[in-house]
Protein backbone atom coordinates (compact mmCIF):
# COMPACT_ATOMS: atom_id res chain seq x y z
CA UNK A 1 0.00 0.00 0.00
CA UNK A 2 1.20 3.02 -1.23
CA UNK A 3 1.82 6.07 1.14
CA UNK A 4 -0.86 8.73 0.15
CA UNK A 5 0.44 11.87 -1.38
CA UNK A 6 -1.30 14.23 1.31
CA UNK A 7 0.95 13.58 3.44
CA UNK A 8 3.95 15.88 1.63
CA UNK A 9 5.16 18.31 2.84
CA UNK A 10 3.22 17.48 6.61
CA UNK A 11 5.13 19.08 9.20
CA UNK A 12 5.19 17.25 13.29
CA UNK A 13 6.82 19.17 16.37
CA UNK A 14 8.63 16.99 18.61
CA UNK A 15 6.39 16.55 22.04
CA UNK A 16 9.00 17.23 24.12
CA UNK A 17 12.04 19.41 24.06
CA UNK A 18 15.58 17.83 24.29
CA UNK A 19 18.30 18.78 26.56
CA UNK A 20 21.59 17.49 25.42
CA UNK A 21 23.24 15.65 28.59
CA UNK A 22 26.76 14.79 29.09
CA UNK A 23 26.14 10.86 30.08
CA UNK A 24 24.39 11.08 26.44
CA UNK A 25 27.33 13.02 24.52
CA UNK A 26 29.98 11.30 25.75
CA UNK A 27 28.57 8.06 26.05
CA UNK A 28 28.20 8.67 21.69
CA UNK A 29 32.17 10.13 21.58
CA UNK A 30 33.28 6.83 23.14
CA UNK A 31 31.01 4.69 20.71
CA UNK A 32 33.09 6.26 18.06
CA UNK A 33 36.19 6.13 19.26
CA UNK A 34 36.65 10.06 20.14
CA UNK A 35 38.15 11.62 23.07
CA UNK A 36 35.60 12.88 26.16
CA UNK A 37 34.63 16.48 25.63
CA UNK A 38 31.59 18.34 25.59
CA UNK A 39 30.82 19.24 22.04
CA UNK A 40 28.93 16.27 20.19
CA UNK A 41 30.83 14.72 17.04
CA UNK A 42 28.86 15.37 13.80
CA UNK A 43 26.49 12.34 13.38
CA UNK A 44 25.25 12.67 16.72
CA UNK A 45 21.99 14.68 15.11
CA UNK A 46 20.56 11.57 14.20
CA UNK A 47 20.19 10.59 18.08
CA UNK A 48 17.59 12.98 17.60
CA UNK A 49 16.07 13.25 13.92
CA UNK A 50 16.09 9.29 13.96
CA UNK A 51 14.04 8.93 16.97
CA UNK A 52 11.82 11.65 15.76
CA UNK A 53 11.32 10.10 12.35
CA UNK A 54 10.38 7.00 13.34
CA UNK A 55 7.33 8.21 16.03
CA UNK A 56 6.53 10.38 12.89
CA UNK A 57 6.34 7.15 10.82
CA UNK A 58 5.10 4.96 12.88
CA UNK A 59 1.97 7.47 13.88
CA UNK A 60 -1.60 6.36 13.11
CA UNK A 61 -2.30 8.16 10.06
CA UNK A 62 0.89 7.21 8.29
CA UNK A 63 0.64 3.79 9.81
CA UNK A 64 3.70 2.98 8.55
CA UNK A 65 6.11 -0.14 9.43
CA UNK A 66 9.60 1.00 11.11
CA UNK A 67 10.81 -2.99 11.05
CA UNK A 68 10.69 -2.68 7.36
CA UNK A 69 12.93 0.60 7.29
CA UNK A 70 16.20 1.08 5.45
CA UNK A 71 18.49 4.21 5.90
CA UNK A 72 19.06 5.16 1.79
CA UNK A 73 20.95 8.73 2.18
CA UNK A 74 21.71 10.61 4.92
CA UNK A 75 22.76 14.09 5.04
CA UNK A 76 23.54 17.22 7.71
CA UNK A 77 23.43 20.91 7.27
CA UNK A 78 25.25 22.48 10.46
CA UNK A 79 24.73 26.02 11.66
CA UNK A 80 27.29 24.83 14.34
CA UNK A 81 28.23 21.90 16.79
CA UNK A 82 25.45 20.48 19.54
CA UNK A 83 26.88 20.96 22.86
CA UNK A 84 26.42 19.42 26.47
CA UNK A 85 23.62 21.57 27.83
CA UNK A 86 21.78 22.63 24.48
CA UNK A 87 18.12 22.71 24.94
CA UNK A 88 17.30 21.63 21.26
CA UNK A 89 13.70 20.65 19.74
CA UNK A 90 12.56 19.06 16.77
CA UNK A 91 10.47 19.39 13.09
CA UNK A 92 9.52 17.25 11.14
CA UNK A 93 8.84 17.68 7.86
CA UNK A 94 8.03 14.72 4.86
CA UNK A 95 9.82 16.15 1.96
CA UNK A 96 9.42 13.63 -0.92
CA UNK A 97 6.67 10.72 -1.37
CA UNK A 98 7.63 8.15 -3.47
CA UNK A 99 6.64 4.30 -4.75
CA UNK A 100 8.82 2.13 -6.63
CA UNK A 101 8.38 -2.22 -6.96
CA UNK A 102 5.98 -2.05 -4.03
CA UNK A 103 8.24 -0.11 -1.96
CA UNK A 104 7.90 3.65 0.13
CA UNK A 105 10.55 6.19 -0.52
CA UNK A 106 10.21 8.85 1.88
CA UNK A 107 12.40 11.67 2.70
CA UNK A 108 12.30 13.64 5.91
CA UNK A 109 13.96 16.67 7.06
CA UNK A 110 14.72 17.51 10.36
CA UNK A 111 15.64 20.78 12.21
CA UNK A 112 16.73 20.75 15.24
CA UNK A 113 16.40 24.13 17.02
CA UNK A 114 17.58 26.22 20.00
CA UNK A 115 14.42 28.37 20.47
CA UNK A 116 14.70 30.30 17.16
CA UNK A 117 18.03 29.21 16.18
CA UNK A 118 18.94 26.26 13.38
CA UNK A 119 21.49 24.37 14.73
CA UNK A 120 21.26 21.42 12.30
CA UNK A 121 19.13 20.85 9.53
CA UNK A 122 19.59 17.10 8.37
CA UNK A 123 17.41 15.17 5.54
CA UNK A 124 17.07 11.18 5.62
CA UNK A 125 15.85 9.17 3.04
CA UNK A 126 13.91 5.84 4.32
CA UNK A 127 12.60 2.90 1.95
CA UNK A 128 10.00 1.16 3.63
CA UNK A 129 9.66 -2.62 2.03
CA UNK A 130 7.16 -3.78 0.51
CA UNK A 131 5.48 -6.98 1.49
CA UNK A 132 7.93 -10.01 -0.05
CA UNK A 133 5.81 -11.50 -3.20
CA UNK B 1 42.38 22.59 18.19
CA UNK B 2 43.96 23.36 14.94
CA UNK B 3 41.82 23.15 11.66
CA UNK B 4 44.02 22.30 8.23
CA UNK B 5 45.65 25.09 6.83
CA UNK B 6 43.22 26.14 3.96
CA UNK B 7 46.49 27.56 1.57
CA UNK B 8 48.13 24.18 2.06
CA UNK B 9 45.55 22.27 0.29
CA UNK B 10 44.82 22.15 -3.97
CA UNK B 11 41.91 19.75 -5.83
CA UNK B 12 43.43 16.68 -5.50
CA UNK B 13 44.95 16.94 -2.37
CA UNK B 14 44.59 13.15 -0.06
CA UNK B 15 43.31 12.71 3.16
CA UNK B 16 45.51 9.70 4.05
CA UNK B 17 44.09 6.17 3.62
CA UNK B 18 42.72 4.86 7.48
CA UNK B 19 41.60 1.67 8.71
CA UNK B 20 38.90 0.90 11.47
CA UNK B 21 38.00 -1.72 12.41
CA UNK B 22 34.28 -2.84 13.66
CA UNK B 23 33.30 -5.36 16.22
CA UNK B 24 29.79 -6.76 17.70
CA UNK B 25 30.89 -5.13 20.99
CA UNK B 26 31.32 -1.61 19.05
CA UNK B 27 27.66 -2.47 17.70
CA UNK B 28 26.57 -3.04 21.10
CA UNK B 29 27.93 0.41 22.36
CA UNK B 30 26.91 2.00 19.15
CA UNK B 31 23.34 1.17 20.03
CA UNK B 32 22.92 1.92 23.50
CA UNK B 33 24.61 5.34 22.41
CA UNK B 34 22.41 6.28 19.65
CA UNK B 35 19.07 4.67 20.60
CA UNK B 36 19.03 2.65 17.14
CA UNK B 37 17.93 -0.56 18.73
CA UNK B 38 17.11 -2.97 15.35
CA UNK B 39 17.76 -6.32 15.82
CA UNK B 40 19.87 -6.54 12.47
CA UNK B 41 22.20 -5.15 13.90
CA UNK B 42 22.94 -6.96 17.13
CA UNK B 43 21.04 -10.60 16.44
CA UNK B 44 22.84 -12.85 13.65
CA UNK B 45 19.87 -15.41 13.94
CA UNK B 46 17.29 -12.47 13.45
CA UNK B 47 19.18 -10.98 10.63
CA UNK B 48 19.79 -13.91 8.79
CA UNK B 49 15.98 -14.82 8.96
CA UNK B 50 15.21 -11.10 7.38
CA UNK B 51 17.24 -12.24 4.31
CA UNK B 52 20.60 -10.72 5.02
CA UNK B 53 23.92 -12.67 5.07
CA UNK B 54 24.88 -12.01 8.91
CA UNK B 55 24.43 -9.23 11.36
CA UNK B 56 25.24 -5.87 9.97
CA UNK B 57 26.75 -2.49 11.15
CA UNK B 58 24.01 -0.06 11.44
CA UNK B 59 24.68 2.80 8.21
CA UNK B 60 24.74 5.48 10.90
CA UNK B 61 27.78 3.60 12.65
CA UNK B 62 29.96 3.80 9.22
CA UNK B 63 28.77 7.54 8.81
CA UNK B 64 30.02 8.19 12.01
CA UNK B 65 33.48 6.32 11.62
CA UNK B 66 33.54 8.26 8.10
CA UNK B 67 32.93 11.79 10.07
CA UNK B 68 36.16 10.61 11.99
CA UNK B 69 37.58 10.11 9.29
CA UNK B 70 37.22 13.49 7.88
CA UNK B 71 37.55 15.59 10.81
CA UNK B 72 40.88 13.82 12.30
CA UNK B 73 42.12 15.14 8.85
CA UNK B 74 40.34 18.61 9.08
CA UNK B 75 42.19 19.25 12.74
CA UNK B 76 38.76 19.34 14.70
CA UNK B 77 35.18 17.34 15.34
CA UNK B 78 33.52 20.75 14.36
CA UNK B 79 34.57 21.02 11.02
CA UNK B 80 31.90 20.24 9.05
CA UNK B 81 29.84 22.31 7.42
CA UNK B 82 27.85 19.75 5.51
CA UNK B 83 28.06 15.80 5.39
CA UNK B 84 25.99 13.97 3.26
CA UNK B 85 25.91 9.78 2.45
CA UNK B 86 24.35 7.31 0.51
CA UNK B 87 24.23 3.81 1.80
CA UNK B 88 25.00 1.59 -0.85
CA UNK B 89 25.77 -2.08 0.79
CA UNK B 90 25.98 -2.85 4.42
CA UNK B 91 28.73 -3.51 6.42
CA UNK B 92 29.21 -7.14 7.42
CA UNK B 93 30.01 -8.16 10.94
CA UNK B 94 31.01 -11.82 11.46
CA UNK B 95 30.89 -13.01 15.04
CA UNK B 96 34.72 -13.83 15.64
CA UNK B 97 36.68 -11.57 13.51
CA UNK B 98 35.71 -7.29 13.22
CA UNK B 99 34.85 -6.11 9.71
CA UNK B 100 37.50 -3.84 8.49
CA UNK B 101 36.47 -0.44 6.44
CA UNK B 102 39.01 1.83 4.21
CA UNK B 103 38.45 4.83 3.96
CA UNK B 104 40.36 7.00 1.25
CA UNK B 105 39.26 10.69 -0.14
CA UNK B 106 40.37 13.99 -1.61
CA UNK B 107 39.73 17.63 -1.95
CA UNK B 108 37.59 17.50 -5.16
CA UNK B 109 36.72 21.30 -5.12
CA UNK B 110 38.20 24.58 -2.95
CA UNK B 111 35.59 26.85 -1.62
CA UNK B 112 34.95 30.36 -0.67
CA UNK B 113 35.71 31.39 3.17
CA UNK B 114 38.29 29.15 3.71
CA UNK B 115 36.28 25.76 3.07
CA UNK B 116 36.61 22.82 1.19
CA UNK B 117 34.36 20.33 -0.64
CA UNK B 118 36.00 16.33 0.03
CA UNK B 119 34.58 13.07 -1.49
CA UNK B 120 36.10 10.37 0.47
CA UNK B 121 35.45 6.45 -0.18
CA UNK B 122 34.76 3.50 2.62
CA UNK B 123 35.53 0.03 1.55
CA UNK B 124 34.37 -2.81 3.35
CA UNK B 125 35.43 -6.73 1.87
CA UNK B 126 35.98 -5.50 -1.11
CA UNK B 127 32.90 -3.53 -1.70
CA UNK B 128 32.06 -0.19 -1.67
CA UNK B 129 29.91 0.56 1.18
CA UNK B 130 29.25 4.13 1.15
CA UNK B 131 28.04 6.06 -2.22
CA UNK B 132 28.34 10.21 -2.61
CA UNK B 133 29.74 10.62 0.29
CA UNK B 134 30.73 14.07 0.37
CA UNK B 135 31.38 16.92 2.92
CA UNK B 136 32.31 20.58 3.51
CA UNK B 137 34.61 21.04 5.62
CA UNK B 138 35.85 24.36 7.16
CA UNK B 139 39.78 25.25 7.13
CA UNK B 140 41.98 27.62 9.07
CA UNK B 141 43.31 30.20 6.17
Amino acid sequence: MALSPEFLGRAYRAPEIHTVTADEVHAFLRAVGEPIGDIAPPTFAIKLALAESESVMKSPELGLDWNRVVHGDQRFEYRRAIHVGDVLDCETVIEAIKSAAGNDIITTRCDLMSGTELVVRSWAVLFFRGPEK
Amino acid sequence: MSRLSYSSLMVGSVLPERTFEITRADLKRYADASGDQNPIHQDEAFAISVGLPNLIAHGMYTMALAGKFITDWAGDITALQEFGVRFTKPVIVAADIPAVVIFSGSVTELLSHNSVKVEIQAISAGIKVLGQARAIVSCDE
